[in-house]
């Protein structure tokens, strides 16, 4: 508080400063200067800190123009000629730019810095910025297919999270069946969640049944998940078919739920297991079950999934609807005696699917077409009575034919158009 | 002028020099934090394999959820924007709040929505449903339309909807870039078991749908959106950045907010009793984790993953910031408890007391700071020298602080041109004149409206444009 105790004990000091009179409180002198003097220096430093940083920022940006530039005509003759070694570090490291580039750009660092100091650089790290360039060396080995680069990414799977998820990303544009083996050996024992290592897998350049099929018999539960839910990609191989169906009976509950999802991408086959795992004591297999039911598009499964509508669990109930709606109107049949269900969801369920298999009014359309088939018949008049908007709706969209038809059909019902 | 008078007066300038100081020195210590956790998603960004995560069944689906009331003028380009997102899976639920304007006529003829029956899990209480459409253009969308309740109601409302893990809330009058759903998720796909909400950067204009198209992020140049845009880049790039490297993310802003459904569901939803929802519910996030000592995190990212519109008129921009004050001062205020409490680790020793400094007591120390020199200067206490310093200190340093800003956001995304960047950092020095008073008037306007208890939404008019027209539906 010196401020305040001048200003109370030197009362005129600096009269001639403030232009005020001798009589009045104001600030000595020698304070002011000092005051005046910080005062001063604080504004010339905001003034030239504002200045200065916004020619960084306006320099920094045309010169990232620049290099930019240079770079797309690297990029354009094929040639890291002419490129400071930072910018082609970054051209090799960058995800976005098309693989021969970053290959062509890899050699051209690899050649000027040398394979052993990039190997010493991609074992470990010990700063933040070494890091980085841990991540840039690993890239660049891998992309110019030196040996030491898989042992390499093997280690950095087990890295900290960054260095592990570039690695993963590296493996994953590899297009060789040891990096695929590296990434599924790291499934589980990663820093990385497994869907991620998955999703790479997944992606995979090339076609890698073996060290999926390996994985899907692994001994540990959340490998052999991991390996069950890959083999959707290689389904129409009988063999690949022929280990889910058996996976389909796997003591672990998660095992069976990607089986049932893999089993949804398949064009023949499994139907029997789909079945049974319709009727797993898990819900969530029984949720899986009945998308893959409604994924496989045959009418017939309309008869298995229907019951779910009424199952004791929220989401299989929901996957019911939307497995019931993928199947179409072929379905309605199966559907129809649920309007009648002593369970309230079951009963609502049904009305949403038969309005979605074809906006109600394409279900009535069928009944008019067959006057003969009871059940389509009774089917109509039940979704009428219990959703007097949507039978309102059909009959807005109806032709004038159909809409005669309509209201035949409402009679025994009694809902007003 | 009495003595005594001198010596208040000289008090007042003392502790608002004071204030200044500790505030600029700790937006200072903010500003290293963004720059070091921009680097690092700078970097992660550059590694990422964006290709992969966005064809693959294993990127995590996602619920886009918008409430929408009177938002007639941009439901449509939004709605449109979330469909296009680049993403593997996602869903798109609307819900109408009661809105009076063409709102639902408009979502109903663009996207050929049909009436439905779809029964949902009430995990969140809500005001009526009236109707629910699903569009026969594309079936991810799904259109609610129910009683007004406010938008935290809507909010809850989609929730009851959202099928997938994650729910993504986006306003009404936001129209996001094709690839913001999957440059936010991506630090969730390596992290979500831990990481259970996420914000974004969003640029601002009075027209987006003119800008969205071209990505000209923060295209719109006129000085009141420029001003905002530039309030936004230090909200962003200084402030939320830091927060989230620090672990006291304190606001995932509404017009773009992911969080984790179960903990949506987990929480009881957004609360409806708040002027505002977003800043409550990141609040309430960290309280209920912290006190349970779970470990989580809430990160803000500086991509920016679409605009969002801002008020054109000065009035407009009045009420809106008016609410974000009270919002603000009601969020604190509910949640003072953890205010300097270990328990609550880097939120409450850390989040909480620049919050009561910068934004809550922020207002009443402005507008002193202002009257101590005028009337300091006008008595003959302190020269005009001596102001117009001071003046020119808080100018260039906010002028420092928003370059600091503009460089981050640069160095994350390199979308703007040299012009717009420069013509930025140059507006920025004159902020003080030309557009913090109404913020500060804003601000107390906020203050005494808490006070007072008010608590309602004063929705900011929309921008004049030519008026949307519901096609006819054939």
């Amino acid at each position: 508080m010196p401020m305040v105790r001048v200003l109370v004990q030197e009362p005129g000091g600096a009269a001639a400063f403030a232009g005020t009179t001798p009589a009045r409180a104001t600030w000595p002198a020698a304070t002011m200067t000092t005051f005046h003097f910080l005062l001063t220096l604080l504004f010339g430093a905001a003034l030239l800190g504002w200045l200065g940083l916004a020619a960084y920022v306006v320099g920094g940006r045309a010169a990232h123009d620049l290099r930019a530039r240079r770079l797309a005509e690297a990029e354009a003759r094929s040639s890291g000629r002419g490129l400071s070694r930072r910018a082609l570090r970054r051209a090799a490291l960058d995800a976005s730019l098309a693989p021969h580039v970053s290959l062509l750009f890899a050699f051209e660092e690899a050649a000027t810095v040398g394979t052993g100091q990039l190997v010493a650089r991609a074992g470990r790290h010990r700063t933040e910025l070494d890091k980085w360039r841990r991540i840039e060396a690993l890239r660049i080995l891998a992309l110019v297919a030196d040996p030491a680069a898989l042992p390499l990414l093997e280690l950095a799977l087990r890295a900290d999270e960054d260095v592990a998820a570039a690695a993963a990303a590296i493996l994953g544009s590899l297009r060789s069946e040891a990096a695929a083996e590296v990434l599924a050996a790291a499934i589980g024992r990663s820093q990385l969640p497994d869907s991620k290592l998955s999703a790479y897998l997944d992606s995979y350049p090339l076609d890698v049944p073996g060290v999926v099929r390996r994985l899907a018999c692994d001994r540990s539960p959340a490998r052999r998940y991991r390996g069950v839910s890959l083999l959707a990609r290689y389904i129409e191989r009988g063999d690949a078919r022929q280990l889910l169906c058996a996976a389909a009976g796997d003591v672990d509950a998660d095992v069976r739920a990607a089986v049932a999802e893999a089993l949804g991408s398949a064009g023949e086959g499994g139907i029997d297991e789909l079945d049974a795992l319709a009727r797993d004591t898990a819900w969530f297999v029984r949720a899986h079950a009945a998308r893959s039911l409604g994924a496989r598009r045959y009418a017939e499964l309309g008869a298995v999934v229907a019951p779910l509508l009424a199952d004791e669990s929220w989401w299989v109930r929901a996957a019911a609807k939307d497995a019931l709606g993928e199947l179409g109107p072929d379905a309605a049949a199966a559907v129809a005696p649920y309007l009648h269900s002593s369970d309230r969801f079951a009963r609502n369920g049904a009305v949403e699917v038969l309005e979605r298999i074809g906006h109600v009014d394409l279900v009535l359309v069928e009944a008019v077409a067959a006057p003969y088939d009871v059940l389509k018949q009774r089917a109509a008049q039940a979704i009428i009575a219990a959703s007097a908007d949507a039978y309102r709706a059909a009959v807005e969209r109806a032709t004038p034919e159909l809409r005669e038809a309509l209201l035949v059909l409402v009679e025994p019902v009694g809902v007003a158009a | 002028m009495s003595v005594t008078l001198d010596t208040g007066l000289s008090w007042v300038v003392y502790v608002c020099l004071g204030y200044l100081l500790l505030v600029a020195t700790l937006y200072a210590i903010l500003v290293v934090f963004s720059a070091l956790d921009n680097m690092l998603r700078v970097r992660q960004t550059r590694a990422e394999d964006f290709r992969t995560l966005a064809r693959s069944r294993f990127t995590v689906p996602v619920s886009v959820i918008v409430a929408a009331y009177d938002e007639a003028a941009l439901i449509r380009e939004s709605v449109r924007s979330l469909l296009e997102l680049d993403y593997p899976e996602h869903e798109v639920i609307v819900v109408n709040d009661g809105s009076t304007d063409e709102t639902l006529e408009l979502l109903r003829a663009e996207f050929d929505l049909v009436p439905q029956h779809i029964y949902v899990r009430r995990v969140l209480a809500t005001e009526q449903v009236r109707q629910i459409y699903r569009s026969r253009l594309d079936p991810r969308l799904v259109v609610v339309d129910k009683d007004n309740g406010g938008k935290a109601d809507a909010l809850n409302c989609a929730i009851n909807f959202a099928r997938y893990p994650y729910v993504c809330g986006v306003d009404g009058d936001t129209l996001l870039f094709p690839d913001a759903l999957l440059r936010a998720m991506r630090p969730v796909l390596r992290d979500p078991a831990a990481i259970i909400g996420v914000t974004s950067h969003l640029a601002i204009s009075s027209a987006p749908e003119e800008i969205a198209a071209q990505r000209d992020v923060l295209g719109d140049y006129r000085p009141l959106l420029a001003f905002q845009q530039i309030d936004y880049l230090r909200a962003f790039m200084t402030n939320r950045l830091a927060w989230s490297r620090l672990n006291f993310m304190l606001c995932a802003v509404g017009a773009f907010q992911i969080w984790r459904r179960d903990v949506l569901e987990e929480l009881g939803g957004f609360a409806r009793h708040f002027t505002c929802e977003d800043i409550e519910l990141t609040f309430r996030a960290h309280e209920r984790y912290l006190r349970e000592g779970r470990e989580y995190k809430i990160l803000s990212l500086p991509h920016t993953v679409g605009v969002t519109e801002g008020p054109n008129r000065m009035r407009s921009l009045i009420a809106q910031r008016e609410r974000w004050q009270r919002v603000i001062l009601e969020t604190f205020w509910a949640y003072r408890g953890m205010l300097g409490r270990p328990r609550y680790r880097s939120v409450g020793l850390a989040g909480m007391p620049f919050y009561l400094l910068s934004e809550v007591v922020a207002p009443v120390f402005e507008v002193l700071s202002v009257l101590a020199l005028v009337v300091a200067a006008a008595t003959g206490s302190l020269d005009w020298t001596s102001c117009l310093l001071i003046g020119g200190i808080v100018a260039f340093g906010t002028g420092l602080l928003t370059a600091a800003s503009v460089l981050i956001s640069d160095l994350a995304e390199r979308t703007l041109p040299k012009r717009r960047l420069a013509s930025l950092v140059l507006l920025a020095p004159l902020e003080l004149v030309l557009y913090r008073p109404a913020l500060v008037w804003a601000r107390l306007l906020g203050t005494v409206r808490f006070l007072r208890g008010d608590r309602k939404w004063h929705k900011f008019e929309r921008n004049t444009r030519p008026r949307a027209v519901a096609p006819r539906s054939s």
